[in-house]
């Protein structure tokens, strides 16, 4: 199939940048150390209901072991240089939907890069001398419905992506745009803060969006912060995300094509 | 003593080895193969003051080494170079302030903004006087014609523009040594010629001494009469235009067109490759006369049209190249 | 030279307005929200009552001023691969000037401009809430806090920019240090345990931009000593202007 072929062609050019791949790793590694350095400094003065020790350094190595795949801040120049320039005329002569092609590339980017790095990260963490360590998932079950809503939150991810890379189109002065954009976003997805240590009200507005589910809900279902029932709930919001977001980032490409195709590029 | 003097020059250069497949890869994470490369090796040369001189060889030859060399921003492995009584590198920070560079490919200015705002900058820069800086100013606005576009953002000019502006920006402090390292690359034909004309004048008036490499054997052509070729780091050749010419060139070839022809006349030193109804085509050596097979065969035939085929320098580059298996 | 630098940067930086404007906004919001989740754990670990919140937050801004500051005019520093990579550096290196201070104008970002104004606004509010009285001594001290704040995140910036000359591959390793100096130091040095303390004192000498001239302005402490802290920092600098003139000598010799 195409976009397996693509994504096994995306794995292959990736391997290339060995070295990128090595300091992301070491980049990851090092800001995770220094987050648990903070949190263990917070959690020595008090604990707090919401999240634990245990599951908050989980978490932590978790995101850090993940971040290629739940990166928001994921700019594809390709996809942007191809609508400024108007080489976008080209690839809607090709015979397949631009949306999921674009969508496909995204996701095989996103994987490429996780697969390269997620590995070291996740056995030097289990390994670390407790408490700083990642443990193991809560049970069996909670460790497959992670893999699934993983999986799923990777969905939601380039979905929100390609959302971000098309409104750019509308503004010609994409930096701070897309960058005012994902910092909201990143917020609400708990990359500033886990979701749990954020102000009430901002955990109650996160609830309605669809940030969290990209990575702080299979990592809180690893750690069994979030119990099996409230899981499968969130499992099938991501579902319902998804397809709401889909649908809303083709109609928006439509227009922005639209568009690019009345400038005439 | 020269102007510019160079003597026995070398650099070597360490340069990581790797392989290309995964396990290489692993194995170059924690020992490392160095290759040396002597990217300049035992070069001497000698240039006057106010002189042009073509600096050429094949890419990687060592060219751009000896020019940071001559900069002063590249230390020699070993080997003197002195420039009008300075070392480059010991005497740096004063020597840089009596030479002028333009890289083809790398830019001075200011992208954003008009050129004359980087103007302004590199006058302070170099500490330019009020009164020099006008003067100069006006001197290579008239000479490169810049009027027009110094006040529009460099982003909009085209590339003939910013390389003339470029050519401005170096030679705003009044340098006596200018390095241009491919001034004409990518240019179009009028744009070279501007820029050559340019070059030619600055070295006329302010007994500029050039140093320039390029890939364009027409750029050579037109500005210089001595040409420095290097190939591995090693110096080839060091003399004027003609000589490579002799040396190296093939033998010339005349193309005689005529209605028709009574007999074909035995001339020394030509050989006959090709004869058609009304064409013949000759391979004569670089001593001969042309104007001599002319009249001899004037003699048999009503001579419509002569041609003269030379090689260009390109050809002759090439040869050079290809000889020494470069 | 140096006003020359200033104006052709803003003029630059005033070729596209919209743009600009929309990332000073968008730069200022990413401070905002870092420092929004600094306050909102001290909220949601109640520590509010430990830690005097104007304290707290001038111990902070004071970081995030000299990060702001060393990111606009030390800009040539913290992009220097850049510089390598393009071969400008090579450029500099062929005019007859302090090399250091082409570095510095070789790059000043204004957008980092809302940073310094927001971080500014909340060092002198909570400056006035710290100190119950204020003195000319503290105004100084506050003054020598910004500028070793500067000057230590303007270190960091020339100590990583000297990796520059052994390689340009990976260098993303290097924001570690950088962000990671600066989330670090963002919090009170009291909460870390020992070691951290010590790195904090030693290695990277945060404790003496903040943590101590602080004990002065609140009244803990009179010793007259507490003042000269700041000029710990230029250890620091002078430390990391070594390394890099080796990384210079260095590039003379090998030219990559």
């Amino acid at each position: 199939m195409k976009y397996l072929s693509y994504l096994k062609l995306e794995l292959l050019s990736n391997l290339q940048y060995r070295s990128a791949a090595l300091a992301g790793i070491a980049t990851q590694f090092f800001w995770g150390a220094l987050l648990v350095c903070v949190y263990t400094a917070f959690y020595s003065h008090t604990s707090i209901d919401s999240i634990n020790y245990d599951q908050l350094i989980t978490y932590v190595w978790l995101n850090q072991a993940f971040f290629a795949l739940i990166f928001i801040r994921n700019k594809d120049k390709d996809i942007f240089s191809s609508i400024r320039t108007g080489t976008v005329a080209y690839e809607l002569c090709r015979p397949y939907d631009l949306y999921i092609w674009w969508y496909v590339k995204l996701l095989s980017k996103k994987y490429a890069a996780t697969i390269l790095r997620f590995l070291p990260i996740i056995v030097v963490a289990l390994f670390l001398p407790k408490p700083y360590n990642l443990s193991l998932p809560i049970s069996l079950l909670a460790f497959i419905l992670f893999l699934i809503s993983m999986f799923l939150g990777s969905l939601v991810v380039c979905a929100i992506n390609l959302i971000a890379h098309f409104l750019t189109f509308f503004t010609m002065h994409d930096k701070g745009i897309f960058s005012i954009l994902n910092s909201i976003a990143e917020l609400l997805a708990g990359f500033d803060l886990p979701i749990p240590l954020l102000p009430a009200i901002l955990i109650m507005v996160s609830e309605y969006l669809p940030f969290r589910l990209i990575g702080d809900l299979p990592f809180r279902i690893y750690s069994g912060n979030i119990d099996t029932l409230y899981a499968l709930k969130s499992i099938g919001l991501q579902i319902i995300w998804i397809i709401i977001l889909m649908i809303l980032g083709h109609l928006i490409m439509k227009k922005a094509l639209k568009k690019v195709c009345i400038q005439g590029g | 003593m020269s102007y510019i003097s160079v003597e026995n020059l070398n650099k070597t250069f360490k340069v990581p080895q790797r392989g290309s497949g995964l396990k290489d890869a692993f194995r170059s994470l924690f020992k490392r193969d160095y290759k040396y490369i002597n990217a300049v090796d035992n070069i001497s040369f000698d240039i006057d003051e106010g002189e042009i001189v073509a600096y050429i060889g094949p890419n990687g030859a060592g060219k751009s080494t000896t020019i940071k060399m001559l900069c002063g921003i590249l230390k020699p492995d070993s080997g003197t170079i002195s420039v009008n009584g300075f070392n480059p590198f010991n005497d740096r920070k004063k020597y840089v302030g009596n030479i002028g560079v333009v890289f083809g490919q790398k830019s001075q200015l200011w992208w954003d903004i008009p050129a004359l705002d980087s103007f302004q900058l590199l006058k302070s820069i170099y500490k330019i006087s009020d009164e020099e800086y006008n003067n100069t100013l006006d001197d290579l606005i008239k000479l490169l014609d810049l009027n027009e576009f110094l006040h529009t953002p460099v982003r909009q000019l085209s590339l003939g523009q910013r390389m003339r502006c470029e050519i401005a920006a170096s030679l705003l402090h009044n340098p006596k040594i200018l390095f241009l390292d491919e001034p004409t690359i990518g240019l179009d034909a009028v744009s070279k010629v501007q820029v050559r004309n340019f070059i030619k004048e600055i070295n006329k008036r302010k007994k500029v001494t050039v140093i320039l490499t390029s890939h364009d054997m027409s750029d050579i052509e037109a500005l210089t009469n001595r040409l420095i070729v290097i190939g591995h780091g090693k110096k080839l050749y060091d003399g004027s235009l003609k000589g490579i010419k002799s040396k190296f060139a093939n033998n010339k070839k005349v193309e005689i067109i005529f209605e028709k022809i009574n007999k074909i006349p035995n001339i020394k030193n030509t050989k006959l490759i090709e004869k058609n109804k009304n064409r013949i085509l000759l391979e004569i050596d670089n001593n001969t006369s042309v104007s001599n097979i002319i009249n001899k065969y004037s003699k048999e035939c009503e001579i419509k049209d002569v041609n003269v085929y030379e090689d260009n320098l390109d050809d002759i580059i090439f040869k050079l190249y290809q000889d020494l298996n470069l | 030279m140096i006003r020359k630098y200033l104006s052709i940067h803003l003029k630059v930086a005033l070729e596209y307005k919209v743009s600009f404007i929309l990332t000073i906004l968008a730069q200022t919001l990413s401070m905002f929200l870092e420092i929004f989740a600094v306050e909102a754990l001290f909220y949601k670990f109640s520590l509010l009552d430990i830690y005097n919140i104007n304290q707290l937050i001038l111990s902070y801004s004071v970081v995030w001023l000299g990060f702001s500051l060393a990111e606009m005019f030390s800009r040539g520093f913290d992009n220097f691969a850049n510089l390598i990579i393009d071969g400008s550096f090579d450029l500099l290196l062929i005019k007859p000037r302090n090399i250091f201070l082409q570095i510095f104008g070789s790059d000043i970002c204004y957008e980092k401009l809302g940073r310094v104004i927001f971080a500014f606004i909340l060092v002198i509010t909570n400056f006035i809430k710290v100190v119950e009285s204020i003195s000319i001594l503290k105004i100084i001290l506050l003054i020598l806090m910004i500028l070793s704040s500067f000057i230590l995140f303007t270190s960091v910036f020339i100590l990583c920019a000297s990796f520059c000359f052994k390689t340009v591959q990976g260098l993303e390793v290097i924001n570690i240090f950088t962000n990671g100096t600066r989330t670090l130091a963002q919090y009170p040095m009291d909460i870390y345990n020992k070691v951290i303390r010590i790195i904090f004192t030693l290695v990277i000498p945060i404790t003496f931009i903040n943590y101590y001239p602080i004990q002065y302005l609140n009244n803990t402490t009179n010793n007259i000593f507490y003042l000269l802290c700041p000029l710990a920092i230029l250890i620091f600098l002078v430390i990391s202007t070594l390394v890099f003139k080796a990384g210079i000598k260095h590039y003379y010799s090998t030219g990559s």
